[in-house]
């Protein structure tokens, strides 16, 4: 089936984001996608969606949403609290790192991302159409999304169609385990720029988050990085990647995200690697961070650690019973209905 | 000395390289730039470099983004560095604009400031500016958005003092040496000339959202605003605007 939510609360910047858009940088198109794959990919999966399907990133007040055909599940994965308005007017918290069932007329409130970045999955996915081949909105000129921009009152969400009998209820064991520490950086490309001492201060120094940061970028005060003295503080413009650590004349750093810009004249010192870029979308304004120096090795080891904590996590992934329902699991376990317990295999071995 | 004797390959994270071949912006490194990204495209295509998610040629450098988990950094710089070497530029088609534009009152705020810092009245700096054919040396800072250079010395006006907070849309604007059309609304700090009609950026059109790509080569003719308000209310399709405003000639250098 498809369920459909309207939108009766905008928030603040939320926006509809799945796994990028790839391969339009030549034409000048920014990836956009996911600030923090892994959450994402966290929050799909508790509603049985593939990872890189279309769900809700909100950076600061979450929307509000209700369901208008049902059923469908919802999970939130982050820190963003979230109030379940029953259509009878029962109210619940739904904690994070849990899916919940959903039906007509009920409503999901959001509150505020606490760490800037969250996402809220549907069951489904949503779906808007793709332009060229993302879902991902990049509202500075208004491509995917919805009409290519912020999530505004009265917008509809409607699901790809999903099979309500497979979607269980699932809950996480665990949060997702949140690496904190400093954001990894590699030096480079344009690190041969910039003065000795400057170099030293990026690594040694702690940066404070400024409230100018948004999907493309996030400027960082604290110190000037310094250029070297008869070198020019911009360069023939080149390409850029999120994570580069551009240094404009000021020397105040800007770390580049998912939706900057492919091309740019300023010198980039370092660029944070790619398993620990996630973590600049987590630091609101006045928030602190620091960077460490690593070796490419380093970073390659960085990812594919980060890939296993996820599987680790998935896997801790369980059904969980809704209260008040008869719980089979531990009735079975329990081997309260005689005869039961090994039925399944039987039939797997005999038959 | 604007093309280098030997490339240099820069890292930017673990999940792109850029090599660069000059330190200027000159025709020739930027027809070998052109060259690489066409190579390693071919290569991606050809499914010999999987895990290469864009390839971005720039005015003197190449740099392609990819997956690391897909694709080892040191064997994909290697031949980069290979490519940068030997890819030739084969003779070419060019494809050669001419894009509409209409020069000064509302559209053109900063023309006579502009004829002004040239010592020239609006006109001549207009016909001056007409007598040009620029190349698209990069695409990029907004989707859709050409970088057109190089502007004779003549033509040469400094950026803004301070950059206006909104341009508006099909802008045609010059700074330093270098003509752009700004396809959005945007922030910027060029001299703003006129208003150029013809869209540049198409999402439908999704195997070439842009209008212009690295290598085309764009020259102007001037509409008055009635002939501009015509042309503003056409629904181009990409197949109108490339008979009207495009031909193609094939380039033996």
């Amino acid at each position: 089936m498809q369920a459909r939510l309207e939108v009766i609360g905008a928030g603040l910047g939320n926006t509809l984001q799945d796994a990028g858009r790839f391969g339009h940088r030549r034409a000048g198109v920014p990836w956009s996608g996911f600030l923090d794959q892994s959450l994402a990919h966290a929050a799909n999966a508790l509603v049985g969606n593939q990872p890189d399907v279309a769900c809700i990133e909100v950076r600061a007040a979450g929307p509000s949403l209700r369901v208008l055909v049902g059923p469908v599940w919802c999970a939130v994965a982050g820190l963003l609290d979230c109030t379940l308005v029953r259509a009878n007017g029962l109210r619940d918290k739904l904690p994070a790192w849990r899916s919940v069932e959903l039906g007509v007329g009920d409503e999901l409130r959001l509150g505020v991302a606490s760490d800037a970045c969250a996402y809220v999955a549907i069951s489904g996915g949503v779906d808007v159409p793709q332009v060229m081949g993302s879902r991902s909105t990049y509202a500075r000129v208004g491509l995917g999304g919805i009409e290519g921009r912020v999530l505004s009152v009265g917008d509809v969400l409607t699901t790809h169609i999903f099979h309500p009998q497979a979607q269980a209820n699932l809950c996480a064991t665990t949060d997702m385990p949140r690496l904190d520490g400093a954001v990894r950086i590699m030096l480079g490309p344009q690190d041969d720029y910039f003065t000795d001492q400057a170099l030293a201060d990026l690594c040694s120094h702690t940066w404070l988050t400024s409230a100018a940061q948004d999907r493309m970028g996030v400027r960082l005060q604290g110190a000037s990085l310094q250029h070297r003295q008869g070198v020019a503080a911009d360069i023939v413009s080149d390409g850029i990647a999120p994570g580069a650590i551009q240094v404009p004349a000021s020397g105040e750093p800007i770390v580049l995200l998912a939706d900057c810009q492919t091309m740019g004249g300023y010198t980039k010192i370092a660029t944070v690697i790619s398993a620990d870029l996630h973590k600049m979308a987590h630091l609101p304004a006045g928030s602190t961070c620091q960077f460490e120096l690593v070796t490419a090795a380093q970073a390659h080891a960085a990812l594919l650690d980060n890939k296993r904590l996820f599987q680790q996590w998935l896997q801790g992934l369980k059904p969980y019973v809704p209260v008040g329902w008869v719980d089979e699991v531990a009735l079975r376990s329990t081997n309260l209905i005689s005869g039961y317990v090994n039925a399944q295999a039987v039939s797997g071995e005999d038959f | 000395m604007p093309a280098y004797e030997q490339a240099r390959l820069l890292t930017m994270g673990d999940a792109a390289l850029t090599v660069e071949l000059g330190g200027d912006i000159d025709v020739s490194v930027n027809v070998r730039c052109l060259a690489v990204a066409d190579a390693l495209d071919a290569l991606t295509c050809a499914g010999e470099l999987s895990g290469v998610l864009d390839v971005v040629p720039t005015f003197r450098s190449v740099t392609v983004m990819f997956n690391p988990l897909l694709i080892d950094a040191d064997s994909l710089g290697l031949t980069m560095m290979r490519l940068a070497a030997t890819a030739a530029a084969s003779p070419q088609v060019s494809r050669i604009w001419r894009l509409p534009v209409c020069f000064g009152e509302s559209y053109g705020p900063d023309l006579s400031a502009a004829a002004t810092t040239v010592a020239m009245c609006e006109d001549d700096l207009i016909t001056a500016l007409l007598a040009q054919t620029l190349r698209v040396y990069a695409m990029g800072f907004l989707p859709g958005f050409a970088y057109l250079a190089q502007l004779p010395s003549l033509l040469k006006v400094p950026r803004l003092a301070s950059p206006r907070t909104r341009v508006p849309a099909q802008s045609l604007a010059i700074a330093d040496d270098m003509a752009c059309i700004y396809p959005w609304e945007s922030p910027g700090g060029w001299n703003l000339l006129g208003c150029m009609p013809v869209p540049l950026f198409d999402k439908q059109h999704s195997q070439a959202p842009a209008l212009l790509q690295v290598g085309d080569q764009v020259g102007f003719f001037a509409v008055s605003a009635l002939e501009l308000k015509a042309l503003q209310r056409v629904v181009w399709t990409r197949a109108d605007v490339q008979a009207q405003f495009c031909s193609e000639q094939t380039d033996a250098s």
